[in-house]
């Protein structure tokens, strides 16, 4: 099983797959080979909890092919909890944007045919913490 | 045991008294024997080097001993100019290598500090002078008639008359740096540094053609032969001159026709000259500039064909948009829906929100590049347009809306370069390219350091103005990638031309129109001269021949002798930027 499909087996748990380098303590998400930092290649294995923080995201109102049932839909980059590292992903059920103030918290909730499907986690006002 | 011990030791006496010569005792027996010390010392240094290799002579001796045995030459071969540096002093370095190579691997200041402002002058040209040691330095060196204040803003009197003397100044320094010494003394052989310590031919633009850019009828083959074709008349060469084709293209496959090297070149008459089909997403077009401006300015090739193309808008905006988001990084971006109105609409959310920026101040580069693009017969979208509209138009992918967005186009663009020697020959227009840079960035936007910044521009730049001799401030026009007004924005900052958050502001204040401080997208830009996405880096290289030579007609910048193109694939993933200038 190649990583991104690791990935996406741990994303549908809610889980972020990510690599920590042996060497230097960067940490990545799984899909890389080498660390950015100190371009080792060995790694150890780290599942972070796949929540965050809405850090930027659009409103597709007109979608690729395959999306057309989804628009309007929000795509949403998260920066993940206690870490550096973000996530991006579909999220559903965003028409306008008040429904998702920047700064709003989310997590992973799910891979499918949409790829990383985001969610709000509910009551999670911005700026409130994990 | 012992018996074995005796034999050992009455062979070695026997060895070291009377080294063996022949077969019937080789060396490599010996050393299996007794071992590479004991070899050394029965048959010395130059045998076991022989022998063994020069790296294990420097392991057992040593790398004093090494260069005292081949040499510094050797020494540098082997271990590298860091450690020549580090074994034998600066002054050792540039006296083996050159200053050229004394500046690139200790930086200008230690070259200053080494040889002296003046030998720095002579060699980075009098812009780059000023640049290191400040103008009160320049002036006090060159006197004050060579003193001309870096570019504006000129007081409003003054209009643009200030800028021409800037430019006019940067553009005799950069010169008097580019051509060697050698060359104004009448010798054949010229070249540039290329920012890395070697020396380059210098490359010239020298013709330029496109086709109208917008939905277009004809085949991608032939649109590609038609804006090649009336490159080669521009340049006014015979096909046969051509020695190579760069050709970039990204879906092809949508008219059938990929591999359109040996198809273009096939079309020109010259198939059995060698091609190149090149695919970087949306830079595609400037990354093919930049391998033709290698391989030209290495001296394969005298002569070579750049042409960039793209045939798409027959697939609808459905299809369209699904092709272009196999550009992104699939896996996290297209595969989730993310178009890229989206993506950039992303960046958009990010700037206006860290900046204070308002969408409003976005419309303003829309605006302005339709004022240019009216003005160009080539382009997609040849009408004016209003804040207003571009407010009221329907929202694509939030915060962006349509107008924010630049067409989908069919077209095609070319450029001849060439050396300049065979520029010279041919005592035509051409235009000289001064800096090429690239770089890169992460793939997907979400592990950028800043959402808000395109890393390879950055990049890319940083080489571009260091090869150039020049800075921004230099710069009197810039062709940058607007694929969505926030691009434009942010390429604005990213090229320097603008504090970090402030290039909204200054599209909005109108600093970045045809008449103000820093004109930029003068043909319209992507936004409304369209953006066939194989063909869009080499149509910037044409506006900036066209721009420097004369022939932009009522969108001249006037006064314009510096020019810069900045082209990048996908959400920046790649860039290249080139710097030109008029001869």
């Amino acid at each position: 099983m190649g990583p991104k499909q690791e990935f996406a087996e741990k994303a549908r748990e809610g889980l972020v797959l990510a690599r920590r380098c042996s060497r230097c303590g960067r940490l990545h998400l799984a899909t890389a080979y080498f660390c950015q930092g100190c371009g080792s290649g060995g790694f150890e294995g780290a599942a972070l909890r796949g929540s965050g923080r809405v850090e930027t995201y659009t409103i597709i109102t007109v979608p690729p092919a395959g999306f057309e049932e989804h628009a309007p839909y929000a795509w949403v980059v998260l920066g993940l909890d206690g870490c550096d590292l973000r996530i991006s992903g579909f999220m559903a059920g965003v028409s306008a944007p008040s429904d998702l103030p920047v700064g709003s918290r989310a997590r992973v909730a799910g891979f499918d045919g949409r790829g990383i499907v985001l969610e709000r986690i509910p009551g999670g006002a911005p700026g409130a913490g994990p | 045991m012992d018996a074995a011990r005796l034999l050992c030791a009455g062979l070695l006496a026997f060895a070291l008294r009377r080294p063996p010569r022949s077969a019937a005792f080789g060396r490599a027996a010996f050393a299996a024997a007794f071992g590479r010390a004991a070899f050394a010392a029965a048959f010395g240094r130059a045998a076991f080097a022989a022998a063994f290799g020069r790296a294990a002579f420097a392991a057992a001796f040593g790398r004093a001993a090494f260069a005292a045995a081949f040499g510094r030459a050797a020494f540098a071969a082997a271990f590298g100019r860091a450690a020549f540096a580090a074994a034998f002093g600066r002054a050792a370095f540039a006296a083996a290598f050159g200053r050229a190579a004394f500046a690139a691997a200790f930086g200008r200041a230690a070259f200053a500090a080494a040889f002296g402002r003046a030998a720095f002058a002579a060699a980075f040209g009098r812009a780059a002078f000023a640049a290191a040691f400040g103008r009160a330095a320049f002036a006090a060196a060159f006197g004050r008639a060579a003193f001309a204040p870096r570019r504006p803003p000129p007081p409003a009197a003054f209009g643009r008359a200030g800028r021409r003397s800037a430019a006019a100044a940067a553009a005799t320094a950069g010169r008097s740096r580019l051509i060697a010494p050698t060359a104004r003394a009448g010798l054949k052989t010229i070249f540039i540094w290329n920012g890395q310590g070697g020396r380059m031919e210098p490359v010239c633009v020298l013709g330029a053609g496109s086709t109208r850019y917008g939905k277009l009828d004809d085949s991608i083959a032939d649109i590609t032969a038609q804006a090649s074709a009336e490159a080669i008349g521009s340049a006014g060469i015979d096909p046969k001159e051509i020695k190579a084709g760069y050709i970039s293209n990204v879906f092809g496959i949508a008219d059938k026709q990929v591999h359109l090297g040996p198809v273009v070149m096939s079309a020109l008459g010259i198939p059995e000259r060698p091609s190149l089909s090149i695919e970087s997403a949306c830079g595609s077009g400037s990354v093919s500039f930049r391998e033709a401006f290698a391989n030209v300015a290495a001296g394969f090739y005298d002569v070579v064909l750049v042409t960039g193309t793209e045939k798409v808008t027959h697939t609808g905006t459905e299809w369209t948009t699904t092709y272009f988001s196999y550009c992104s990084d699939f896996f996290y971006e297209g595969q989730a829906g993310a178009s890229f109105p989206g993506l950039f609409a992303s960046m958009a959310r990010a700037y206006l929100g860290e900046f204070g920026a308002t969408e409003e101040d976005l419309a303003h580069v829309a605006v302005k590049n339709h004022e240019n693009g009216a003005l160009n017969p080539k382009a997609h979208l040849q009408k004016r347009i209003t804040v207003d509209d571009v407010m009221g138009s329907a929202v694509v992918a939030s915060p962006l809306k349509l107008y924010d967005c630049c067409p989908f186009s069919d077209g095609a663009s070319s450029v001849i370069l060439c050396s300049e020697k065979v520029a010279r020959e041919r005592g035509g227009d051409y235009v000289r390219v001064i800096g090429s840079g690239r770089g890169g960035s992460p793939a997907a936007l979400q592990g950028r350091e800043h959402l808000t910044t395109i890393p390879s521009t950055r990049i890319a730049a940083g080489e571009a103005y260091k090869m150039a001799g020049v800075g921004p401030k230099d710069v009197d026009f810039a062709e940058v990638h607007d694929c969505f007004t926030i691009a434009e924005v942010v390429d604005s900052e990213d090229l320097g031309f603008f504090e970090k958050g402030k290039g909204a502001e200054a599209a909005k204040g109108g600093r970045t129109a045809r008449g103000g401080e820093m004109p930029i997208n003068p043909s319209g830009g992507l936004k409304s001269k369209g953006h066939p996405i194989g063909a869009t880096g080499v149509g910037q290289v044409a506006e900036v021949y066209d721009q420097l030579t004369g022939g932009a007609g009522p969108r001249a910048v006037p006064d314009a002798r510096i020019g810069l193109t900045q082209n990048f694939g996908a959400t920046g993933a790649s860039c290249a930027v080139h710097i030109f200038q008029s001869v």
